[in-house]
């Protein structure tokens, strides 16, 4: 095929009010009825980019070009009569409204005065229809799942006939379950003849996905090729920048002493997805024992208990040999506990506070902080200021808030601070879920180091190549049980793993 | 050279600033010289209570309506923030008013502090009485009110109403009396109701209680109500919100009651009808009367500056409200009734006894001989 | 930080000023000279040193009840005890200075004393019902100031009560329990200074002090304060009782400061007033000065107009009001939390109730 480009953006630059250069004259096609995947790390300017496509932010220069035409794009309601229509990754729906309230907001058919309920309800059920997207147009936005709210978040964009839908990382609040089916639909919105872009950073999703690739670093074009041209590695050395380090595999490696042992625990849970039903595990010094399983097995009551927030209902934990019955997680920290969070700004940190807080937070009554009452700030900064260094955080200052950060960044100040205590032992809960290869990689091989300095580290992640680069040995959960115990060997493979976890087959 | 520093720049300041003060104290000189007489009503609280604050304000338009363009009145509400009260008397005392008044006990704490400062303003207390056994206060003139005059037409009517069958026998056969405390103040109102009681039907029984609070409508109600039940057919109350409770009784058992020191049946009835239904009337304290009797004889310069005065029935000051419910209920031969006792008063031929300066025995034996 | 603060400080300022022009500019053209009322207004307050001083004087109480609420703002807890605490506090301080015994020095320090201990209460009992049983210390401290109120009129009326005087109002306030006043010619008395002190040490135990670097851990964040495994609810309880404590010990001042004897019928307010000065200074102590300067100056504005012109005090009471809209607006706009309490929905879905149910499972 030999299409006229849909979209091309011609030598768009793009320079911030504080001089922060976030596009560097970036030009490349985007051809009509393909899936277009844009790669890049956080801060690489890919959501700058599409901000421009979408026109909520202007370039500075260059212009983009529709249907082979400069066009200027000075708002997303110009962007929408264009018929380009955008899916962010934080979802900009009302709670409080119904599903095809939501959807028709901002272009209502009325009767009269007021808001035609009937024809609304019409609309939302031929779009779903006809993308085959389940909603139910009645439900209230704030009693749906994530998936589907960014099902109705997807909606609404198609209900302003677009031609080209742009999707910011749509996967990283989805189950891989949920992704599987997303994914499907996109491919059907595809077939229907629409333009999809989407912005990714996980190489599977862009090779499962997408038939051609752009890769942005540091605001610049860094690569642009059809997928069946180049390969994962070739892509990863664009995203970083650098070759690629040889893969981190791990696996097989000689145990220590039993640090952390779960015997016969169960745990009754108000929320099921939470119960335990019976675990036995042993996390040796030295070692990275992975937890697999699909979302919602058991894997946040596990943590619960292994962080002293709960206790369970019958069985024991031991640490180092100590039972741990009626510990609460300050008594844990003081033994050696660490923990990376599944969600960073839920409980890893706090947004309103700063950087130098957010680092401290915990550490703060140590001599080396605290003086009597009170605090020693100029320590502290200094000592966040020389994590910022370490863990290449990319930040305004030690004194910005947290949510100044994007998820990455965060997410290594928030590994800064745990691993600052020389934890023996690691829980480290989706470490990397939705943040950059080239951050995610670092976080890897801290975790590899402090288990290689003799630390017991319990991996829990949906994501299936971390778990098979990172772990020694792999437990499955499924149903608050443990359904496999498996060594992580050469040839270990997703597809392998796949039927315990949705609890087709049981080796334990 | 003219070296202007930031300290003589403020000097200069403050030159300036004392200057236009002066000024203003000047200004404030030659308003009392001549020209019209000033006059303001602090109102402690707001106006629109339908009582004592709205009745200081109708004196002051007395006063205008009768003298016009040779005084100026003002009225200002200084809210209920108490901690505004002394800074608003310390403002008005600098404006050259001819009177500054205002009314109701709390006043004088604040005046206690601020008529020392201004001894050349003349000030008036209505109901309330500065502390002048202590010594000072040359320039404060207290008007307090003969209750107890007022209360003696009250207990006539209660007493009246219940003799010539106005009020029949099924529905009690004893007046009732709630006060507040007992206390001197409380109990000027006591003698005189049953003084006044007395007179016309010397057997007659009343009912007494105290609440021992002034703000409790509840227990006010309750003790109401046990008077109702055991034969009060009408009572009288004397005890702030207290007796409020009262009013709420009367209301609940369907039978009557008599306000205090303002107008209750007025102050009740648009907000609810059915208990300013059951007052039977109020004796009231005429704020206004007295307001507009202290600038008459401020003019004369006959007022006794420095000292405290009692006016009573023959000021007008206090009495019966007859416009009400009173004017329906009571018959003419008992309206008269309580004529002749007024005129009696005033001439001098009937003496009410004040609670003040009386003996506990006597008291107890007034009090004793109407126990039901 | 400061300086971002202090940046929004003065757009609520800015607004402010707004909407007082608002109401106010119609009213003063309703009078014969419009001028001299919007003169009066904005540079009367200056004139006269003892308007300067009623500004400062207003302000003190302001400062001190929203240090108090924004101590436990910072750590999460939408108390208003204040109210009742300021209520009971400076009852408690009265009942101390006339029924104990006490040598003249001690009597303003032990019933100052005294007064915050007890007035505390207000702000400590709903902080241990929400750290202990999970109840929302919105309502319980709301329905606890009138209890307060109750039982102080009732000590009012059975123990303090002067028989003497024609109103509900205890004995009068020993002249050498008063504090004493720093400025002749104004009644700026020595809790200015305290107040200002307070300030200053509000801010050095939020931002430089362990226990207020965790306070604001658990306000910010709880999940997080969890997370690293903070004593929350001692900590919960812990920034109650230090605001019921300010809260109280200002009304013990106010009343050694300004009156004559305690005559409090109804809850004087100043709680509020607290609440909104908190807002305006963003929580921040340091600003909490100029904001309570800047309330009291609008309003000692207002009383002067009312005073002098033929304002109604309501047009004076509606600038009020209106005052209160605009930062009430900002703050539930700025605030996840309130909105929620607002619209009693209950805390986002998902994560932090599925801890909770976890944690629920400690039985």
């Amino acid at each position: 095929m030999t299409d006229r480009p849909l979209i091309a953006f011609a030598g768009i630059s793009k320079t911030y009010g504080n001089g922060t250069l976030a596009l560097d004259d970036v030009s490349f096609a985007i051809r009509p009825g393909v899936i277009h995947a844009v790669c890049g790390e956080n801060g690489a300017g890919k959501s700058t980019l599409m901000k421009i496509l979408f026109g909520l932010e202007q370039p500075t220069s260059g212009s983009i070009l529709l249907d082979g035409e400069a066009v200027a794009i000075p708002s997303p309601r110009i962007a929408a009569e264009k018929g380009i229509g955008m899916v962010h990754q934080h979802f900009s729906l009302v709670p409080s409204l119904s599903v095809s309230e939501n959807i028709v907001l901002g272009q209502e058919p009325r009767r009269g005065a007021f808001l035609d309920r009937v024809a609304a309800r019409r609309r939302v059920e031929e779009l779903s229809r006809r993308y085959n997207l389940a909603v139910d147009p009645d439900a209230t936005v704030r009693t749906l799942s994530v998936a589907a709210q960014q099902k109705v978040e997807i909606l609404k964009a198609l209900s302003r006939d677009v031609r080209v839908l742009i999707l910011d990382e749509p996967t990283a609040v989805l189950t891989p379950p949920e992704t599987d089916e997303l994914f499907d639909r996109l491919r059907d919105m595809r077939a229907a003849g629409l333009t999809i872009l989407f912005i990714s950073h996980k190489l599977r999703e862009v090779r499962a996905l997408a038939s051609h690739v752009t890769v942005l670093r540091a605001g610049k074009l860094a690569g642009d090729a059809p997928l069946a041209a180049i390969d994962d590695e070739a892509i990863a050395r664009l995203v970083m920048g650098q070759a690629a380090g040889p893969a981190l595999k791990r696996g097989g490696r000689v145990s220590g002493t039993p640090r952390v042992v779960v015997s016969g625990v169960h745990l009754k849970a108000r929320d099921a997805n939470d119960r335990l039903e019976g675990i036995d595990l042993t996390v040796h010094a030295g070692e990275i024992l992975g937890v697999a399983g699909v979302d919602g097995s058991g894997q946040r009551g596990l943590v619960s208990l292994l962080t002293g927030r709960a206790q369970p209902t019958t069985g024991a934990i031991t640490y180092e040999g100590k039972p741990t019955a009626g510990l609460g997680t300050a008594a844990l920290r003081r033994l050696g506990l660490a923990h990376l969070p599944a969600d960073r700004f839920q409980d890893g940190g706090s947004k309103r506070m700063t950087l130098v807080e957010n680092a401290i937070a915990g550490a703060h009554r140590l001599a080396a902080f605290s003086t009597g009452p009170f605090l020693k700030r100029r320590a502290m900064e200094t000592r966040t200021e020389e994590m910022i260094v370490h863990y290449k955080v990319r930040c305004p200052g030690p004194n910005a808030p947290l949510s100044a950060l994007s998820g990455g960044n965060a997410q290594k100040l928030i590994a800064a601070r745990e691993f600052a205590t020389e934890p023996h032992f690691m829980i480290a809960d989706q470490p990397t879920r939705g943040i950059d290869v080239a951050a995610a990689a670092f976080l890897h091989e801290r975790l590899a180091e402090l288990a290689a300095k003799g630390g017991a580290v319990l991996l829990i992640t949906a994501d299936l190549d971390e778990l098979l680069t990172l772990s020694d040995r792999i437990v499955i959960l499924y149903a608050g049980r443990i359904v496999a115990r498996l060594e992580n060997e050469p040839g270990l493979t997703p597809e392998r793993l796949g039927p315990y976890m949705l609890g087709l087959e049981s080796a334990a | 050279m003219a070296h202007i520093t930031r300290r003589s720049l403020s000097a200069l300041l403050l030159a300036s600033v004392a200057t236009a003060t002066l000024g203003l104290a000047a200004s404030t000189g030659a308003a009392l010289a001549d020209g019209p007489k000033k006059v303001v009503f602090l109102v402690n609280g707001n106006l629109g209570d339908k009582s004592f604050f709205d009745l200081g304000a109708a004196g002051m338009k007395q006063i205008k309506a009768k003298y016009g363009d040779a005084v100026e009145t003002k009225v200002i509400e200084m809210g209920t923030d108490q901690t505004k009260w002394l800074p608003t008397f310390e403002d008005v005392s600098e404006q050259g008013f001819d009177l500054i008044l205002s009314s109701t006990f709390e006043i004088a704490d604040i005046l206690s502090e601020v008529a020392p400062n201004h001894p050349d303003q003349t000030y008036v207390l209505v109901d309330g009485v500065m502390p002048y056994d202590k010594g000072g206060y040359e320039n404060v003139y207290s008007v307090v009110f003969k209750q107890n005059e007022g209360s003696y037409l009250a207990g006539i009517l209660a007493a009246g109403l219940l003799k010539d069958g106005t009020i029949p026998a099924d529905q009690g056969t004893s007046i009732g009396f709630l006060g507040g405390m007992d206390i001197p103040v409380i109990n000027d109102f006591l003698t005189g109701y049953v003084e006044g009681a007395k007179s016309v039907n010397p057997d007659i029984k009343v009912a007494i209680s105290y609440a021992g609070s002034f703000n409790d409508a509840a227990k006010g109600k309750e003790l109401a109500l046990a008077q109702y039940r055991t034969g009060t057919a009408i009572g009288f109350n004397v005890a702030g919100l207290t007796g409020l409770g009262q009013l709420a009784a009367a209301k609940d058992v369907g039978k009557w009651a008599l306000g205090v020191n303002s107008d209750q049946e007025a102050i009740f009835r648009e907000s609810d009808p059915a208990m300013a239904a059951k007052v039977a009337t109020s004796m009231v304290k005429n704020i206004d009367v007295s307001i507009l009797r202290t600038y008459d004889l401020f003019l004369e310069g006959k007022l006794p500056v420095g000292k405290v005065e009692a006016i009573g029935l023959a000021e007008n000051a206090v009495g019966l409200v007859e416009t009400g419910n009173m004017k329906t209920l009571a018959s003419d031969d008992l309206k008269k009734q309580i004529e002749t006792a007024r005129a009696g008063i005033i001439d001098g031929s009937i003496k009410v006894t004040s609670a003040f300066g009386l003996e506990t025995d006597k008291l107890n034996a007034l009090r004793d001989s109407v126990r039901p | 930080m400061i300086r971002s603060a202090f940046a929004s400080f003065v757009i609520t300022a800015v607004l402010l000023v707004l909407v007082v022009g608002i109401v106010l500019v119609p009213i003063a053209l309703s009078l014969p000279d419009p001028l001299a009322v919007l003169d009066t207004f904005v540079f009367g307050p200056f004139r006269n040193p003892r308007h300067t001083g009623n500004i400062v004087e207003m302000a003190t109480p302001a400062m001190m009840c929203g240090l108090a609420v924004a101590v436990m703002f910072r750590a999460g807890m939408f108390n208003l005890g204040v109210e009742g605490a300021f209520f009971l506090g400076g009852l408690a301080t009265v009942a101390t200075v006339l029924l104990v015994p006490l040598p003249a020095f001690a009597m303003a320090p032990v019933g100052i004393l005294v007064g915050a201990v007890v007035g505390s209460s207000v702000c400590a009992v709903p902080g241990y019902l929400r750290a202990r049983y999970e109840a929302s210390e919105l309502v319980s401290s709301l329905m606890l100031n009138f209890a307060a109120l109750f039982i102080g009129l009732f000590v009012v009326n059975y123990f303090l009560r002067d028989p003497a005087a024609g109103a509900m109002v205890s004995f009068r306030i020993p002249a050498e329990a008063k504090l004493p006043k720093l400025i002749a010619g104004t009644r700026i008395h020595l809790g200015t200074l305290v107040a200002l002190a307070a300030c200053g040490l509000g801010a050095v135990y939020l931002f430089m002090s362990r226990a207020g670097f965790e306070a604001r851990i658990v306000g910010s964040n709880p999940s997080f304060a969890a997370h690293l495994g903070l004593p929350i609810r001692s900590i919960l309880l812990r920034s109650q009782v230090i605001g019921g404590l300010i809260a109280a010990g200002a009304g013990g001042i106010e009343m050694l400061g300004l009156y004559q004897r305690f005559s409090w019928q109804s809850l004087p307010g100043n709680g509020w007033t607290g609440v909104v000065v908190a807002i305006l200074a963003r929580d921040n102590p340091i600003l909490l000065i100029p904001a309570a300067l800047f309330l009291s100056y609008l309003q000692v504005g207002g009383d002067l107009i009312a005073r002098n012109f033929d304002v109604p005090s309501e047009a004076v009471g509606l600038i009020q009001a209106l005052v209160l809209v605009v930062v009430t607006a900002q703050a539930i706009m700025r605030n996840p939390r309130l909105i929620r309490l607002v619209t009693g929905k209950k805390p986002a879905a998902g994560q932090a109730q599925d801890t909770k149910a976890v944690e629920g499972s400690v039985a």
